[in-house]
């Protein structure tokens, strides 16, 4: 018996997928592999030498510890946006919806050299704060702000749609039963949510890590105090260490993988627990 | 808990859901609010509820003022159309939200709520589908469910909204027939919305037929069916004939013909209204209306033909045992056996 080909509803996977390869191939994998290649031009010991140096464990620290926590606060103060903007209708909606979007489209330098401004010891909330013995501009404070201004449209345009979609009769039902409004938003809202949450809470965190452009201007880059792993990554290159420009980026690939990975099955196991099929 | 609902006025923008509705339901009963949308049943329901507050009017529940009470404060069981669960806890746990909610003073152990849920599932025949969660379940079974959820809490009253409107014909049957044993069993004052006039007749005690705002009829199903109170009533509930006439001297007349049938006190033009199998066919010249059968069909015991009435060929579809055969061509007279005339509304 001949095997016949299977049949399908859906043709074209051949196509689709030898396409989706090539083009993963092209753009992300080869460059990345292209950074392991490099990096195997150190010997171990050198490797372990420079990822665990003083200047890079701290930079490493305050990129992802960094990032954490702003993805963290605009987890929250997005999910506050979200709810104001879906559920209330008042003047300059459409506005303010839009606004949400800018940290997309600016250039993050621009961003960086506004923020700085603001902040700076004699800027206008940098003047105030500096009173109050709070140094924003060139400290790691500074670094977290501009995390949080280019990480907060994730979250919003992430849990959006899902908000929308949410049925208020599930709000309805929970007050039918007695629950409180706190009750209600923590224990059905909220888990409803879960699954968007969580990914708009991973692009915020990816992003925070990467960021370079609008973080560099406001960080004040001191060594062991305020600068971040990409710009460390910047400095060894221009400095011709190639390869230890590259053994930082390894670590931080790795690291931030694993973490993605680990959002993504956590946001899978949130989604496959709302829609589980029998 | 009896209920009682007076001079309720709702209004969206320029439209009236409900205009000076007035309503008693008596401890246990199971009423149907019957009507077709946009009749303002729904609105009644949230109302009472507590899910919408009222322009104006009063609700009460055994005397007491429940408008000052919030949805949560009200102990009303409520299910929704489209059941409303809650997707990502089990069956289990849906169910046992209300007593999880509780405040703590009054929260039941854990033990005791893990018994009331088992109760409550067996009640309504799902205990073997604890541990699912909603995506995995049937329309039926989800309705079960979302109504285990709202006994849950003991409610003093149950509402319904369109409890049996999103799934099929088969499993709305034998859920109607379902609901109708658990009101008997657990007995709580309930009202269901519908607009599916069977399943108005069939479950409830006393049915509430409404139309644009206003309660049109109050009355056991029978008495909805047998005697309609308006016309919106007998063309809602029931197949009807419905044939324009003219009443002048106490003669009724549809065109120049007169009837020769009681007016029963209607004046000016009006709207004779037949049920379909109240038309009795007789020999041509013999009844009030003479015809000329058109076409034939049968369903188990009876036939129903179309006929033309001579005169202005106006088509009526009657139903007629099959005792005496009707063939196409035929020509009969028709008198209607029992028939109501209200008079035209503009």
């Amino acid at each position: 018996m001949s095997a016949a080909p299977k049949r399908s509803a859906l043709p074209g996977f051949g196509l689709s997928m030898g396409l989706t390869l090539t083009w993963l191939s092209l753009l992300i994998l080869i460059p990345l592999a292209g950074l392991f290649v490099k990096t195997a031009d150190l010997s171990l010991s050198q490797f372990i030498d420079t990822v665990t140096s003083n200047r890079t464990l701290h930079a490493l620290r305050i990129s992802f510890g960094l990032a954490f926590a702003a993805a963290l606060v605009n987890l929250v103060a997005g999910l506050i946006i979200v709810w104001a903007l879906v559920r209330y209708r008042f003047p300059g909606r459409r506005l303010f919806d839009a606004i949400v979007d800018i940290p997309f489209a600016l250039p993050t330098a621009v961003a960086g050299i506004a923020l700085t401004t603001l902040f700076a010891q004699n800027g206008w909330l940098g003047a105030p704060l500096a009173s109050l013995g709070i140094k924003v501009a060139f400290t790691p404070l500074g670094i977290f702000l501009a995390m949080v201004f280019i990480g907060i449209p994730f979250v919003v345009r992430t849990v959006q749609p899902v908000l929308i979609d949410l049925d208020v009769e599930i709000e309805e039902a929970a007050v039918c039963l007695g629950a409180s409004r706190w009750q209600t938003i923590t224990r059905v809202i909220i888990p409803s949510l879960t699954p968007a949450i969580l990914t708009g809470f991973a692009l915020a965190f990816a992003r925070a890590v990467g960021e370079y452009g609008s973080v560099i201007f406001i960080a004040g880059n001191l060594p062991n105090v305020s600068e971040i792993a990409p710009l460390l990554i910047v400095i060894r290159l221009s400095e011709f260490r190639y390869a230890d420009a590259t053994a930082i980026a390894v670590v931080m690939l790795v690291v931030s993988f694993l973490i993605i990975f680990l959002l993504n099955r956590l946001q899978r196991w949130a989604q496959t627990r709302a829609l589980a099929v029998s | 808990m009896t209920i009682e609902v007076r001079n309720i006025v709702k209004q969206y923008g320029a439209f009236k859901a409900l205009d000076n509705v007035d309503l008693r339901v008596a401890d246990g009963e199971l009423l149907a609010l019957l009507g077709p949308s946009g009749s303002g049943k729904t609105s009644l329901l949230r109302i009472i509820a507590g899910l919408d507050w009222p322009d104006s009017g009063e609700v009460s529940f055994d005397g007491e003022n429940a408008l000052v009470r919030g949805a949560g404060e009200r102990h009303v069981g409520f299910v929704f159309q489209h059941y409303a669960l809650f997707r990502h806890m089990s069956v289990f746990e849906n169910v046992a939200f209300g007593l999880r909610v509780q405040p703590r003073a009054v929260r039941k152990s854990e033990a005791q709520i893990r018994a009331r849920v088992k109760e409550l599932l067996d009640l309504v025949q799902l205990d073997w589908l604890a541990n699912r969660y909603p995506s995995q379940l049937s329309g039926g079974q989800r309705q079960r469910i979302a109504l285990a959820r709202a006994l849950a809490i003991e409610p003093r009253i149950l509402l319904l909204d369109e409890p049996f409107g999103a799934l099929d014909a088969k499993v709305r049957k034998e859920l109607r027939q379902w609901l109708r044993t658990l009101h008997e069993e657990i007995h709580v004052t309930s009202i269901f919305v519908t607009h599916d006039q069977e399943e108005a007749l069939e479950v409830a005690n006393r049915v509430v037929v409404m139309d644009k705002g206003k309660i049109e009829q109050i009355g056991t199903p029978g008495d909805v069916y047998d005697n309609p109170a308006t016309a919106f009533v007998h063309s809602f509930i029931g197949e009807s004939i419905v044939l324009p006439v003219d009443i002048s001297d106490g003669q009724v007349k549809l065109g120049h013909r007169p009837l020769n049938i009681d007016a029963g006190g209607a004046i000016g033009p009006s709207k004779l209204f037949v049920r379909r199998h109240d038309m009795q066919i007789g020999p041509v010249g013999e009844g009030a209306l003479d015809g000329t059968v058109r076409r034939v069909r049968t369903f188990g015991p009876i036939q129903r033909a179309d006929i033309a009435l001579s005169g202005d060929d106006t088509l009526v579809e009657i139903d007629a045992p099959r005792d005496r055969p009707l063939t196409t061509g035929d020509a009969i007279s028709l008198q209607p056996r029992r028939y109501r005339i209200f008079a035209a509304q503009e």
